[in-house]
C-alpha cells in the first residue's frame, strides 16, 4: 500500500542546512499497522509530513498504492500530534468533521450519515454540537480521530497523538486505534517515541535512529490480536521485543550525547 | 524580520485571555460604577466651580450643557446634524475596513506584496491625515467623498497593519491540517485564514472606528461645515460657547456609544476566542 524508498530531508535555513531524514525505507502492506518509533527530535514529523505530501522532500519516493506522493493524496488522512492546533476552536465538533468531506460527498444526507458514523465510532456521538476546547483532550484527540476516520482515507498516519495525554487516557485512545482499524480494515502508519505503545499496536515495528533518522531495525510482531492492555502486555513476547528496542533507542542516544 | 514587513509584534488582544477571565463578575461591576463615579465627582466639582467663578468665562458649567443637549434630543436639527456625521462615519469607517481589510490579507498571503506594500505604509502611516484636507476638499469639493478620502487615510491603517500580523499568525499545524484533508482556497480562507486573523482583525477595528469619528468631526469643524463639527465651528464663530460644548459632549458620548457597540460585536463574533469563552457548562 505505502511505499517509501531511500527518503530523505534536509531543512534549508538561514543558519545552515538541518538534515532531519537522512535515509528511511518502509513499506507498510494493506492492512498492517506499522509504528515508528525514535527518539524525541529523530526527525519523525518530518518525516511523516514528506509521507503526507506537506514537504516536499529531497531524495527518495514515497508512492501509495502505487501513485508518487509529492502532495497530499486524498487516499491519505493524518492524525496530528497536537489537537489543540490542528481543530478548529472556531468550529464545533460537527463542522470540524465535516469540512474536509465537504466536496467529497456531495448529498447532505450521506455527509451527515458519515460524520455521526464517525463520531459514533470514537464514542462522542453526543458531543457532536460542543466546540472542540469544551472537550477534555482525550475527546479532543477523538474528534481528530474521528475526522480522520469520516474521510475514509485507505490509509491513516498518526504523528505522536496521545503524546499529551494522560496514561488511562492514552491506553483507552490506543484500544480505540485498535479497535477502529480492526472494524474499518484500516492500514496505520503510527509514529510515536514510546517503546510500549510501538509494541503493543503494532505487526511490525519501524526503529529509526537519533537525527538524522535512517532505519535501525524493522522487527515483526507476534503478539496475538485482539490486544488487551494487561494481558498483552504480560506475554513474555512483549517483554522480548521491548528489550529488543530499547537498547537500539539507548545506543543512539549514548552516541548522539557522546 | 520584523523589521521589514507590515506585521507588529503581536495584539494585545490575542495575548490577554487569562487577565480577561480572572474574576468577571465583580471585575465588571466595578468596570461599570468606577468610571461613573469618577465622571460623576468630576462633573460635580466642574459645577462647583463654576458657581463659584472660578472658571474662566466662556466654559460653560455642567447645569447649562445638561439644558441645551436636553433641548437639542427634541430638536430635528440636532439629530440631522447626528446623522449627518454617522453618514460620514460609516462611510469613510467601511472603506477603510475593506480596503484594509483586503491589503492586509494580500500582503499576509504574499510576501512580494507585502515587500512592495512596506516602504508606502511605513512611509504615509505617520501623516495626520488632516494635513490633506486642502488639497483633497480643493480636489473633490466638501461632499461626502472627501471626508470619505480623510478618513481613509487614517483609519486605514491599524486594520491593514493587524489584518497581516493576524494572518501571519495562522497556526502552521492548522495550514497542514487544510491541505492534508484537501481544503480548496475558498475553504482555506474561509475556516483557517479569517478566524485565525480575526481577534487581530477585531483590534484593528476598533481603534479605526475611533481615527475615524476623530477625522470626521475635525473635517467637518474646520472643512466641510457639516455635522456635528460643522454646529461646533458655526458655534465657535458665533461665541455660542454653550452650543460649542454641548456639541463637543454629544460627539464624545457618540465615540463611547460606538465603540462600545463594536465591543460588543466583537465578543459576539470571537465567541470561540480563549478571551471570550464561557466557563465550564
Ligand atoms: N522547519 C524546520 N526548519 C529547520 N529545522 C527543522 C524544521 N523542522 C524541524 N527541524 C529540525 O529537524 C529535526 C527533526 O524534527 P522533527 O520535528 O521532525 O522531529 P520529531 O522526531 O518529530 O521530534 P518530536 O519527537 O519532538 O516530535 C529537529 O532537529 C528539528 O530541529
Ligand atoms: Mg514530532
Amino acid at each position: 500500500m505505502l511505499e517509501v524508498e531511500g527518503l530523505g530531508h534536509v531543512y534549508r535555513t538561514a543558519s545552515g542546512e538541518v538534515e532531519a531524514v537522512r535515509q528511511v525505507d518502509l513499506t507498510v502492506a494493506e492492512g498492517e499497522i506499522v509504528t515508528l518509533v525514535g527518539p524525541s527530535g529523530a526527525g519523525k514529523t518530518t518525516l511523516l509530513r514528506s509521507l503526507a505530501g506537506l514537504l516536499p522532500y529531497s531524495r527518495g519516493e514515497v508512492r501509495l498504492g502505487g501513485d508518487v506522493v509529492r502532495s497530499p493524496h486524498p487516499d491519505m488522512a493524518l492524525v496530528f500530534q497536537d489537537y489543540t492546533r490542528s481543530l478548529m476552536p472556531w468550529a464545533t465538533v460537527r463542522q470540524n468533521v465535516l469540512l474536509p468531506i465537504r466536496k467529497k460527498v456531495r448529498s447532505r444526507a450521506e455527509r451527515d450519515a458519515r460524520v455521526d458514523a464517525a463520531l459514533a465510532e470514537v464514542g462522542l456521538a453526543d458531543a457532536a454540537d460542543r466546540y472542540p476546547w469544551q472537550l477534555s483532550g482525550g475527546m479532543q484527540q477523538r474528534v481528530a480521530l474521528a475526522r480522520g476516520l469520516a474521510y475514509r482515507p485507505k490509509m491513516l498516519l498518526f504523528d505522536e497523538p496521545f503524546a499529551s495525554v494522560d496514561a488511562q487516557t492514552r491506553a483507552d485512545l490506543e484500544d480505540l486505534v485498535l479497535d477502529v482499524c480492526a472494524h474499518l480494515r484500516m492500514t496505520a502508519l503510527f509514529v510515536t517515541h514510546d517503546i510500549d505503545e510501538a509494541a503493543y499496536l503494532a505487526d511490525r515495528i519501524v526503529v529509526v535512529s537519533h537525527r538524522p533518522s535512517t532505519v535501525r531495525a524493522v522487527l515483526d510482531v507476534d503478539l496475538p490480536r485482539p490486544r488487551d492492555q494487561v494481558t498483552t502486555k504480560s506475554l513474555p513476547a512483549f517483554a522480548e521485543l521491548r528489550s529488543r528496542i530499547f537498547p537500539l533507542l539507548r545506543a543512539e542516544s549514548a552516541e548522539a550525547t557522546a | 524580520m520584523t523589521g521589514t514587513t507590515l506585521a507588529p509584534a503581536r495584539s494585545a488582544r490575542a495575548g490577554g485571555g487569562a487577565a480577561r477571565r480572572r474574576g468577571r463578575g465583580r471585575a465588571a461591576l466595578r468596570a461599570v460604577w468606577a468610571p461613573a463615579l469618577l465622571g460623576a465627582a468630576l462633573f460635580g466639582a466642574w459645577q462647583l466651580a463654576a458657581a463659584a467663578g472660578a472658571t474662566p468665562g466662556s466654559l460653560p458649567s455642567p447645569a447649562d450643557l445638561a439644558t441645551y443637549l436636553g433641548e437639542s434630543v427634541l430638536k430635528s436639527e440636532f439629530w440631522s446634524a447626528v446623522g449627518s456625521t454617522m453618514l460620514s462615519w460609516t462611510a469613510g469607517f467601511a472603506v477603510s475596513v475593506l480596503v484594509g481589510c483586503a491589503l492586509g490579507m494580500l500582503a499576509g498571503l504574499n510576501g512580494v506584496v507585502d515587500r512592495l506594500l512596506f516602504p508606502v505604509v511605513e512611509f504615509f502611516r505617520p501623516i495626520p491625515s488632516i494635513v490633506y484636507l486642502p488639497l483633497v476638499i480643493l480636489v473633490a469639493g466638501t461632499g461626502r467623498l472627501s471626508v470619505m478620502v480623510l478618513v481613509a487615510g487614517g483609519a486605514i491603517w491599524p486594520v491593514l497593519l493587524q489584518t497581516v500580523a493576524g494572518v501571519h499568525d495562522t497556526d502552521p499545524v492548522l495550514r497542514d491540517m487544510t491541505r492534508a484533508y484537501a481544503f480548496t482556497r475558498r475553504e482555506r480562507m474561509r475556516w483557517c485564514v479569517l478566524p485565525s486573523a480575526a481577534p487581530f482583525i477585531a483590534t484593528g477595528v476598533r481603534i479605526s472606528a475611533t481615527i475615524s469619528l476623530v477625522v470626521v468631526v475635525t473635517t467637518e469643524l474646520v472643512g466641510t461645515g457639516k455635522g456635528l463639527g460643522g454646529v461646533m465651528s458655526t458655534a465657535y464663530q458665533t461665541g455660542s460657547y454653550v452650543v460649542l460644548f454641548g456639541t463637543g459632549l454629544a460627539a464624545a458620548v457618540l465615540g463611547v456609544l460606538l465603540d462600545q457597540a463594536l465591543g460588543l460585536l466583537e465578543k459576539r463574533a470571537l465567541h470561540w476566542h480563549a478571551a471570550y469563552r464561557e466557563g465550564a457548562r
